[in-house]
């Protein structure tokens, strides 16, 4: 008779570990994990119902919507589906610049995402040091976009907006800080002694595994699945980049061994080629329109003329994002399906979880990068109606005299 | 090593000959400065090959499951589409999406799992199951993914004029 025993253990829907809804069930043997079992459903809005009742443009904001961090992949994968069910040309700037919008919504996911590995295990200081970081990429956005996130920029055939020369400024300053940034920060998190006690030989997800379960984004490539839509199928700007690879932990000289740490090394080491990526586009940006029809009117009845079937797919922060639309002569597709990266690895964390340790179970759940909220930032109205925003000099300085107050 | 394009038609009509009803390549030019060309197989085939064509496909080289299978309705039949991709991970331009459409009769809406050949589409096999309606046979796994406990079993949401359940006591609770 076995000896053996075991006892289950329920984490979930909502739990202070998690940022999204999703229950865990687990089969725990002391404090080891034996089996894993996961039910999603808890967020699930129907998106792809809605968007039968949407015209071509409406289902671009609604797409932006499905995640607020990944706010262009989703629009982008797409507005690529129906670009190739139409056979539509998108514009050589409009190319670069989605590639530039895209590669800098890629730069602040991995910081926030290092800041939720930290925060994860306990190293509340490094959160908040790649959040603080972190904040120059979103002013950045804001700046060219007018939003932190939901950016509002792509259209079928191309982009809203352009990105005007007197914008390159702006645009460079960012890229001259984060070059700047860059070492220190590896430095901080990769060589950082209770990071490598944490993360190492955690949560191992072997090659056969990820390449046998499909795994995608960092996920894959800790794993040693050189596995990149950028390389593998590029769009936009990414043919250009002759020295474009994706990322693998033998970048920093480890054998990819697809554990936490490895996908913490990818993520790092990702936030070096965006920049590079960025400057490229900046320096070989085209000249010319940035979208073949401005009109959102004109371009629904182009679309309405259209019987046909496209597969879009862009490597998001997360992993590879993919839509298929089928279009039959309707204002808007007869069929959208869409997969985000966490529906590709969320399967994968099953086989993660094997032989880890309770304590282990937060860190491995956010290694695949779920999801999370975007930080608001603070602003005021005083009763003359005049709008003030908070920096952090100010919130600095008013909670220095709150604690001198308190002191008294 | 990846295959060319029309080596892989080539080898699918080799093998399959008339069950395959009907197969097509999508060109499509990427690049501003270094232009290079896309190609996307899409494939028709009966119901009685699918797993074995699968199987086929994954000899080939990498076979991905890029998006969870989408579905276009007529009279009395059901498109199921897999997209699935060939030569993922192999970078420069290798890797080639092969989207596999298998025609289901309304009156027998089932299909064998691929599971055993590609484990990683097991979510969405169990979506296609509870929002289409479609059996998939010998699913190791066939418990719903997103929808909830007490949605009636002959409910599918995502059908185009999907059936009210026939048991209208039951209360639908979100």
């Amino acid at each position: 008779m076995s000896t053996r025993q075991t006892y289950p253990l329920h984490i979930g829907p909502t739990h202070p570990a998690f940022k999204e809804p999703v229950q865990f069930n687990f089969e725990i043997e002391g404090e080891r994990v034996i089996t894993c079992d996961i039910e999603f459903g808890y967020t699930h809005r129907a998106v792809e119902h809605i968007a039968r009742e949407r015209n071509f443009i409406q289902i671009l904001y609604l797409l932006e919507r499905i995640c607020g961090i990944c706010s262009v992949s989703h629009p982008m994968a797409y507005c690529l589906a129906v670009e190739q069910a139409a056979e539509i040309e998108v514009p050589p700037r409009a190319k670069y610049i989605r590639t530039i919008i895209g590669e800098l919504e890629r730069l602040h996911s991995h910081l926030l995402w290092t800041g939720v590995a930290a925060h994860e295990i306990g190293f509340d200081t490094l959160f908040l040091y790649t959040w603080n970081i972190r904040e120059k990429v979103l002013d950045c956005l804001e700046t060219i976009t007018g939003n932190r996130i939901n950016y509002g920029i792509l259209t079928i055939g191309g982009v809203r907006r352009d990105i005007t020369p007197d914008l390159y400024p702006v645009l460079q300053e960012t890229l001259d800080y984060y070059y700047d940034v860059f070492e220190r920060a590896r430095e901080i998190i990769l060589d950082n002694m209770s990071i490598q006690l944490r993360c190492k030989n955690v949560g191992i997800l072997s090659h056969e595994n990820a390449l046998a379960y499909c795994a995608v984004g960092p996920t894959a490539r800790a794993s040693g699945v050189p596995r990149d839509v950028r390389v593998d199928y590029p769009v936009n700007a990414y043919p250009d980049i002759e020295w474009l690879k994706p990322v693998s932990p033998l970048d920093a000289g480890r054998e990819p061994r697809g554990d936490v740490y490895d996908r913490m090394i990818v993520r790092v080491h990702e936030i070096h080629q965006s920049i590079d990526i960025i400057n490229f586009c900046m320096e070989n940006m085209p000249e010319g329109a940035v979208d073949v029809e401005p009109k959102a009117t004109k371009m629904i009845s182009t679309l309405k003329k259209v019987q046909g079937e496209g597969i879009g797919r862009y490597e998001a922060p997360r992993g590879e994002v993919s839509h298929y639309d089928i279009l039959d002569n309707r204002e808007g597709p007869l069929l959208m399906k869409v997969k985000a990266p966490t529906y590709s690895n969320g399967i994968t964390w099953m086989k993660m979880f094997d032989n880890v340790e309770i304590a282990d179970i937060p860190i491995v759940i956010a290694s695949i990068d779920p999801c999370v909220a975007c930080a608001d930032r603070m602003s005021f109205v005083d009763s003359g109606g005049r709008r003030s925003i908070m920096t952090s000099a100010d919130l600095h300085r008013l909670s220095v005299e709150k604690q001198r107050r308190i002191g008294k | 090593m990846a295959l060319h394009h029309d080596e892989i038609v080539n080898r699918l009509k080799n093998e399959f000959g008339d069950e395959i009803l009907g197969i097509n390549v999508i060109e499509r030019t990427e690049g501003v400065l270094r232009k290079r060309d896309q190609r996307s197989i899409a494939v028709s085939l009966t119901r009685k090959v699918f797993h074995r064509a699968v199987s086929y496909l994954k000899t080939m080289g990498t076979l991905h499951i890029a998006c969870p299978m989408a579905s276009r309705e007529f009279d009395d039949y059901l498109e199921l589409i897999y997209p699935f991709t060939l030569f993922s991970g192999e970078g420069n331009f290798s890797e080639i999406p092969v989207i596999v459409k298998v025609l289901l009769p309304e009156d027998d809406l089932s299909i064998r799992t691929v599971t055993d050949i590609i484990p990683g589409i097991l979510f969405m096999e169990r979506e296609t199951m509870e929002m289409l309606g479609v059996v998939i046979e010998d699913i190791p796994d066939p418990r719903r993914l997103f929808t909830p406990g007490n949605l009636p079993d002959d409910f599918k949401p995502l059908r185009e004029n999907p059936k009210e359940p026939e048991d209208d006591s039951q209360e639908i609770k979100y």
